[in-house]
């Protein structure tokens, strides 16, 4: 299920943005979400974040396939 | 490349929303930024220039993908104890990566060592062929880079180096188990740690074997992408292109040949029209001791298919040349990838050159050396190779990210069409003289530097004042670089205020002035840090002196990475890029201070100089040797430091205070080796050339800043005219001139802020 939640205009849906940090909170954790340090949550709201790119990241890999673009690599 | 949870935060445009989701479960988002250590990947400007190309290129829609090795450690962290830099692993991954993809399946199996043995092939023919190799595997993790709203995401591939199964088979076999362990516990080193120089000359097999890992995972890699979509190599260059970031990927030149030749069954001639048209090379230093030169010895026994291929290609350049310029012997020795001597030596710069279709400068200073004195052999045999590509840098991490404030100022004022076109900043020029801007944009910059004052006083201890001028150094430790020509001038302050009885005669008052230092010195390079510890030295004298306490703050800053950038560079007032002329390629940081509104102290190096010419005469301080001066008394040999010492009371004052101890009174001559370098070994950098100039060109900064209102119009300005700095700029005069790639953008997405046609715009132009 894509993370629809960020759209072409950036604007994101909040409550969606919500319960994927959420969802990630509770499953990275895998403990009551009381007292959640900041140390905590750096891996649940990276990996929300993550979610994000890689849709984004499969969406750009399709739009290159389908224009059979050059690709540039860096070393 | 920096923390990546805040640079994708602050590209998706989502901080704002995290914020408020964070703040509910009661959490500040700032915390959790925090936590994320930097990942230090790179040793400075060349590592940082690939990540901002990178984001670059995502922010354009341009399918451009970068490779690298996933150090376990990166360049180390540094910390200051007794005024010396202390180094420490820098544990960059202590706190997990999350943002990692696996790609197990795309692992790569890499030949290392063995010997070539002759055999006959199905023809009868005698033929060389590899056998015997060691294998080492590349594991490939994917860090996704996202562009500017997130339209487009690509991807960095870092390679992770394992010992292959087949290490598992031989201990079952030999029965030697400690040293079967022992022996994938060094292969698995290869990815184990970043050296840590960045002006290398150390002739290590274990960097050897780091280069040649990069390249074999990435070509593998890129050649396997390529053989899902076609069975010929007919199309290779025209739907790949490599570019060789410096002469450490340089190895991609006999790498491509062999994979193209032994594992593809293309002919000689074939492989290497593919291979021309594929790859280009960017050259980062004119520095000659920073070439890349292998030992043919040291090559044939790690690599000798590469280095057979290797004589191949030099033996194919020498027929060219002779055939172009008969007779003439010496310039087949002066472009001879392979120089003589009591060991060959493989010129790795000559094998960049040779393999590529397109070779390039980063500024056009350094472009114009490079084809005038470094390789002007191979300038006049491919003279359409050669062109600019002037540095630049990320607006996105550099104004956006780490200067949020400017960030809605301009946006406030101009709108948000900047963020993604630079040039848009000109518009800002109208402003300049506008009181209500002029104090905004004054607010910001004290904001800033009371932000930064906090860090210095948590990790320095040192207190110093948001109202002084922010003086800024920051950059590796390099005598070319000159952070001692800066130590000289805040000496030679100092002693004008504690010995002639405090200001100068028509300066009614000093100004106060922080001197603010930071940047990591090669482990190896005893010089640079030696002149850490002289910083360090003045500092605490200076500080500690009531005399100027009022006047002059020094203060050395440690572990300088990305994110100590980002609080540095926003705050700075005046900017130090005083390199020795001719010396420094490019330069970046100079354009990171200039367009936050930092006015440059430079000489007319690298970038500085269309810096300088974009901003104009008044809103910079130049000074000192060009570098035509500079080349002009290396190649005369007539410069003489001692004569000017002498003639000098100012001069002598400075440097005998170098060498009376009176930096260093607990350390007896701890630093004569500075005099002994500048007045008895000639003074290479030309500190003595330069200092009073610089000492002038200071002054006049100073003098200004008494001014706010004369400097905030020329910090402006400054923000103003640096537009064409964006990396933005560079990467599509790369894509234009020599990789052949195009935005992939889609004209009608809403709320993307560049529209086809005038992205098409700014290209022909």
């Amino acid at each position: 299920m894509p993370a629809a939640f960020l759209s072409n205009t950036a604007a994101c849906d909040s409550e969606m943005l919500r319960q994927s940090i959420l969802r990630h909170i509770r499953y990275t954790l895998a403990r009551p979400e009381s007292d959640l340090t900041a140390r905590e949550l750096f891996k649940p709201v990276s990996l929300t974040i993550r979610d994000l790119l890689i849709d984004r990241m499969l969406e750009t890999e399709e739009r290159y396939n389908q224009q059979s673009v050059k690709r540039l690599y860096y070393l | 490349m920096g923390r990546w949870l805040s640079d994708n935060l602050c590209n998706l445009r989502l901080q704002e929303q995290c914020r408020s989701v964070l703040a509910e479960l009661g959490v500040a988002l700032d915390d959790v930024l925090e936590v994320e250590p930097d990942a230090g990947l790179g040793n400075g400007g060349l590592g940082r220039l690939a990540a901002c190309f990178l984001e670059s290129l995502a922010t354009l829609g341009m399918p451009g993908f970068g490779y690298g090795i996933d150090y376990e450690y990166g360049l180390f962290k540094q910390e200051i104890a007794g005024g010396h830099q202390r180094e420490k692993p820098d544990r960059w991954k202590s706190e997990g990566t999350p943002f990692y993809i696996e790609r197990p399946l795309d692992l790569c199996e890499i030949p290392l060592y063995g010997r070539m043995e002759q055999i006959r092939d199905s023809e009868g023919n005698r033929r060389q062929r590899w056998t015997d190799v060691k294998i080492v595997v590349g594991v490939p993790n994917d860090m996704p880079v996202a562009g500017y709203s997130g339209h487009t995401v690509n991807y960095l591939r870092l390679f992770t180096a394992r010992a292959s199964q087949d290490f598992d088979i031989e201990i079952f076999n030999r029965g030697d188990y400690i040293r079967a362990v022992e022996q994938k516990i060094a292969y698995e080193n290869i990815s184990r740690v970043l050296y840590p120089s960045d002006s290398l000359q150390s002739g290590k097999e274990l960097r050897l074997l780091q280069e040649y890992f990069l390249v074999a995972c990435s070509l593998k890699d890129i050649i396997r992408k390529y053989l899902t979509g076609h069975t010929s190599f007919d199309d290779f260059p025209a739907k790949v292109a490599v570019q060789m970031n410096d002469t450490h990927p340089s190895l991609c030149v006999a790498e491509l040949m062999r994979l193209l030749i032994d594992e593809n069954h293309v002919d000689w001639d074939r492989a290497w029209e593919i291979t021309e048209a594929t790859l280009g090379y960017t050259n980062h230093t004119l520095l000659p001791e920073a070439l890349e030169k292998w030992s043919v010895p040291l090559m044939e026994r790690v690599l000798p298919r590469h280095t057979e291929i290797i004589f191949g290609i030099n033996h194919q350049l020498l027929r060219t040349v002779a055939v172009r310029w008969p007779l003439d012997v010496e310039k087949q020795r002066r472009m001879s990838i392979i120089e003589e001597g009591p060991e060959k030596q493989i010129r790795m710069a000559h094998l960049a050159i040779v393999g590529s279709h397109a070779v390039n400068g980063v500024s056009k200073l350094h472009t114009e050396l490079l084809k005038d004195s470094l390789v002007p052999d191979f300038a006049h045999l491919w003279p359409e190779r050669f062109s600019n590509k002037t540095n630049g840098v990320a607006p996105r991490r550099w104004i956006l990210k780490a200067n949020p404030r400017l960030a809605t100022l301009l946006t406030a004022t101009i709108g948000e069409a900047w963020i993604t076109d630079l040039q848009h900043v000109e518009e800002i020029e109208k402003y300049c003289s506008e009181p209500s801007f002029r104090s905004e944009f004054l607010a910001i910059k004290r904001h800033n530097k009371e932000r930064l004052a906090t860090e210095v006083l948590k990790t320095t201890g040192v207190q110093i004042d948001p109202a002084s001028l922010f003086d800024v150094h920051i950059k590796r430790i390099h005598e070319y670089k000159r952070q001692l020509l800066n130590v000289m001038r805040i000496i030679h302050e100092y002693l004008c205020v504690v010995e002639d009885g405090g200001v100068e005669k028509d300066e009614a008052t000093k100004v106060p002035r922080t001197y603010l230092f930071a940047g990591k010195a090669a482990p190896g390079y005893w010089a640079a840090k030696q002149i850490i510890k002289l910083i360090n030295n003045v500092a605490q004298i200076v500080n500690a002196d009531r005399r100027v306490n009022d006047y002059m703050k020094v203060v050395f800053v440690p572990d300088y990475r990305v994110s100590l950038a980002e609080l540095i560079i926003p705050a700075a007032d005046l900017s130090q890029q005083i390199s020795t002329a001719g010396m420094e390629a490019s330069g970046t940081g100079n354009m990171k201070l200039a367009m936050n509104g930092a006015l440059t102290v430079g000489t007319l190096d690298g970038a500085n100089i269309e810096i300088m010419e974009e901003v104009g005469e008044p809103n910079a301080y130049k000074f000192g040797l060009t570098p035509d001066e500079v080349r002009w008394r290396q190649e005369q040999g007539n410069y003489n430091p001692r004569q000017l010492y002498e003639s000098s009371p100012m001069l002598r004052r400075v440097m005998d205070s170098l060498a009376n101890d009176r930096f260093c009174p607990e350390e007896q001559g701890l630093f004569r080796w500075i005099v002994d370098e500048i007045l008895d070994r000639g003074d290479r950098y030309f500190l003595m050339a330069d200092l009073p100039s610089y000492i002038e060109a200071s002054r006049k900064a100073e003098r200004d800043y008494r001014e706010p209102q004369t400097w905030a119009g020329k910090a402006i300005l400054n923000v103003a005219r640096v537009g064409t700095f964006s990396s933005d700029r560079t990467i599509r005069e790369y894509a234009r001139d020599i990789w052949g790639i195009q935005s992939t953008m889609l004209p009608a997405e809403p709320g993307l802020p560049i529209a086809r046609e005038s992205l098409s715009a700014e290209v022909s132009r």
